[in-house]
This record gives C-alpha cells, structure tokens and sequence, in this order.
C-alpha cells in the first residue's frame, strides 16, 4: 500500500510529460532570526534580516496557492518559528486550507499556553532539537545557556497537547557519544520518532566541518547503536537514521530529487529546491513577491535546472541509480566539485570520492575542536570568507582506503522526504 | 517505559490526533498524513480506517465478515496486520 512505484507516481500526480510532478511538502522559513547559535545550521550564510520577512498576510497566500497546487505538508521552521508573534495565526490558516502542519523548533522560547494555542489551531507534529544530553553539551553546541530545561518541558507540553513528538538530534564528533544518552531522553518524553541525523556540511556546517566531523570509528558504533535500538524500540520509538555522506558509497536521494516534490521558502519569500541551493552561486532564485507558486515551480530557473536527468554527465547519465538518487546532491558537488552538474562526490563512481573519504578521516582525527557560531555578526564578519576547500585540508598524508563502510547513504534528509 | 502495543480483538482503536485522513484532490488520492510522512491508501484501508468508531476490534471484524461473506479468520488477519504496523508506526491509539 505505500512503498511501491504505483503510489510514488500517485504522489507525484499525474504529469506523463514532465519529470516532476506536484510538490508534497514546503520548509516554510518563517524567520532567521534564533536565539540559538548552532555551528551546522542550516540557514544560508548571509541571513536574511527580519525587516525583509514576508508578512502574516503574504505567508497566507503563499499557504492558499500551496494548497491549490497539491501541497500536502507544511513544516514551519527558522530560525526559531516561534519568534513570529503570528504564528498561531500561520498554524490556523494552514489548518483552514488542508495543510498538516509540523512545527519545527528549538524549544528555548515555547510556553504552555501557547502550545495548547497552536494544537486548538490544528498543529499536528512538534520536533524539538537537542545538542546534546548534558546540560554542558547542550549549552556549548548550541551557544545558549540553560535551553536543555526548557526543551524538555516543551517536549512534555506537546505530549500533553496530544500531538506527535520528534526530538531531532542532530549529531557530529562533539556529541556522537551522548546518542545513547538522547535516545533515552527521546524514549521518556515519549516521543514517537528521533531523528538521528549527522550534519550534511553545507554553509555553516561546511564552515566548522572539521570540528563536527566524525570519526569513522564514531560511526560504526552508532551504526551498530542504531541497529540494535531500532529493534529495542520497535513499535515505541522510530528512528530515522542519516550518516555523513563523505563516508557513504553512494549518494543520498537529496530532497528526493531536485524540484521534484519539495521546495523551500525563504523568510522573504524566495523559492528553493532545498535549503541550501543559494549556495551555488550561478542560480536565479524567484519570489513569491513577483511571481505565482505555480509560475515558479514550473517555470523558474532555479527549479528547473537540475530537474529530472537530462542535465546530467557521465558517470550519472548511463548509471543504473540515476533515478534512484538523482545524481545526489547539487550543493554538495557544487562545494566540493566547483561544479553543480558534477557526480555528487559521495558517489563512489566521483573522480573527488576518495579525496572526500581521506578529508574527512584527516579532519575528524586532528581537525579543532573549536566552533564557529551562527549568528548574524558573524555573518557580517564572514561574508566574504569562502569555504574551507578540499585541498586545503588535505594533508600529503595518504589515508588508506580499507575498511571502508558498507552502509547505505541516507534516502533522506531532514524534511525532505516525506514519503513512506 | 512505553511498551509496544499488540492488538487483540478487544481492543478499542483510533486515530491519534497528529494521523489525520486526507482525500488530495489535485492527485485524487486518499492519504493518511501524519509525521514526515504522506501514506498512500487504498480502498481497504480507507474503509478500515473509517470503521474506527470507538467499536472494539472484534465487532468491526464481525461487521466487514458479514459485509463480504468472507470467512472471518482471513478478514481478521488482513484487518489486524493492517492495523498492527500502522499501529507500530505509530499512526494509532488502542485501548
């Protein structure tokens, strides 16, 4: 019943002549602004300022014109969401117009009340980020004291509210070895799912990449962790599970596809493919405040680009994967390839594959320990500073390629996916 | 600790309130959203899920053997395989 290709095209709808089809769930971005200061968040580099974010009345009609293009999930995020004084009136409209809507939060700023307010509006799905299990880790990682309290009494509010809870855990070398510790917490709080999901490293994560990076001893034991707890758990806790692709063999199915079923908006209203793809440089992104929904998913550039398969190289263009993963991810290779179209570099078929692997050996074995913050100076400070290249960080020392993991990449990333 | 629930024909099943049923009209599909998750139904589960109406288990089986003329025991094991992993999945109460 789910599955199998005759549903996928049911939720793709039909379009016999397109590559795509209508899109099942948006990253609304309501704001950038967040009291939390994580290294590997997932905003851009240049935040965008709160005096360009969309007003109650256009993230209203931008929700009316996601409903009648076949949107089916709206996942309200940041920043932290719960900075915009509307957002109970955001829940409510999505609620009107037949949008699940999921809350994705830090948790730092919720109250009681206003939990019971945004389920009374129609919210269904809570996730709430941990750094760490410890109080120490939580407040280091995250640059921001004493918020491990006030995520846990949020966790219990929603609970309470009887909506669904996921704690997000997302994880790197600083806080790998608290995993059993967070499973735990997730396990009390009663949470129905954790995701447990290791920095991709674009932006910001790409900036502290060789703090965060794990070792690859860290990750066999949390990929033997996870095993075992997903059968400990079974029917009590769902864990959704995504390693750092520099150690994967082949790519992960990023976003499901470019502009295939998933887009993002921007606090001022601009349309992505994913989060991340205003880091490639020679995209033309459109707004809301210009154009129609449907006008850009059809019709922008930036969607346009990397959908289907026809813009793909070799070796993608004649794999036997190239609609299983769609070539992996643009960022990605955009990053680490200086090229958008190239093989995703976790590809082993990727001229770069070997290079990622060693860099990431290297980097987790002696890279600092020291992190980067995202805030808005830094922002400011860093503007002009590119991201740490490949071959800076790599050392002459050549790592041998043995032992390499024999695990799956991930499917997904983070709300990309939406599909069982 | 939580414990996973196993289903038996005395329990009572809903839908929790975050599993909501859905008929999408631009792909003219039945779904069943819930969590990161947009699950595709088709008729049978659509009628099953529909039959949650605070009924045990037991008497929704009775109903649907009575509705099909089918014997009981093969509609009992679709209904409750159904209904156990949308339940581990956690798409469902029972009490």
């Amino acid at each position: 019943m789910d599955d199998h290709a005759p549903s996928q095209r049911a939720l793709l709808g039909a379009a016999k002549d397109r590559s795509y089809g209508l899109p099942l769930a948006v990253l609304a971005e309501l704001t950038h602004r967040c009291p939390l200061q994580c290294p590997y968040c997932s905003n851009p580099i240049n935040l965008e300022r709160a005096s360009r974010e969309m007003t109650t009345q256009e993230w209203c009609n931008a929700m009316d014109q996601m409903a009648d293009l076949g949107v089916l999930q709206i996942h309200f995020s940041g920043g932290e969401p719960c900075i915009r004084k509307d957002l109970e009136d955001l829940v409510a409209h999505a609620t009107k117009v037949g949008l699940y809507a999921n809350l994705i939060t830090s948790g730092v700023m919720m109250t009681r009340d206003r939990m019971m307010a945004l389920a009374d509006a129609g919210l269904a799905h809570v996730q709430v980020s941990i750094q760490g299990a410890r109080a120490g880790t939580s407040d280091r990682i995250g640059g921001f004291k004493n918020g491990l309290p006030k995520k846990l009494e949020t966790a219990r509010w929603t609970k309470e509210a009887g909506l669904a809870l996921t704690i997000n855990a997302v994880m790197h070398r600083q806080n790998l070895d608290e995993l059993p510790e967070i499973v735990d917490l997730a396990v009390d709080m009663r949470a129905e799912r954790i995701e447990v999901a290791n920095v991709q490293y674009y932006g910001w994560a790409l900036k502290n990449r060789q703090a965060l990076m794990p070792t690859f001893e860290q990750l066999k034991q949390t990929t033997a962790f996870v095993e075992a707890a997903r059968v400990r758990l079974k029917g009590i806790l769902s864990i959704d599970y995504v390693i750092p692709d520099y150690y994967a063999k082949r790519p992960k199915q990023c976003m499901g596809g470019w502009g295939r079923q998933f887009f993002n908006i921007s606090p001022s209203g601009n349309v992505l493919p994913c989060h991340a793809a205003e880091t490639i440089t020679h995209l033309h992104f459109d707004s809301l405040k210009d154009h129609s929904l449907e006008w850009i998913w059809h019709n922008s550039q930036a969607m346009n680009c990397y959908r289907g398969t026809d813009w793909m190289p070799e070796p993608c263009k004649s794999c036997a994967f190239k609609e299983i993963d769609f070539g992996g991810c643009r960022c990605q290779a955009f990053a680490l390839a200086q090229d958008a179209a190239a093989t995703d570099p976790a590809c082993m078929k990727s001229a770069h594959h070997k290079e990622i692997f060693e860099t990431a050996m290297m980097e987790s074995a002696h890279g600092t320990d020291t992190l980067i913050y995202r805030n808005f100076s830094t922002t400011a400070r860093d503007a002009e500073h590119a991201p740490v290249g490949l071959s800076a960080a790599l050392s002459s020392q050549a790592l041998a390629r043995d032992g390499a993991p024999e695990m799956a990449s991930p499917q997904t990333v983070k709300g990309a996916d939406p599909t069982t | 600790m939580p414990e996973r629930i196993a289903l038996n024909e005395t329990h009572v099943i809903t839908l929790k309130r975050a599993a909501r049923l859905r008929f999408d009209k631009a792909r003219s599909i039945h779904t069943l959203l819930a969590p990161e998750r947009v699950v595709v139904l088709n008729e049978t589960s659509v009628m099953i899920l529909e039959a949650l109406d605070g009924r045990p288990l037991g008497q929704i089986i009775d109903a649907f053997a009575a509705k099909f003329a089918a014997p009981r025991a093969l509609i009992a094991t679709d209904v409750v395989t159904m209904l156990q992993d949308f339940t581990d999945k956690g798409y469902l109460e029972a009490k």
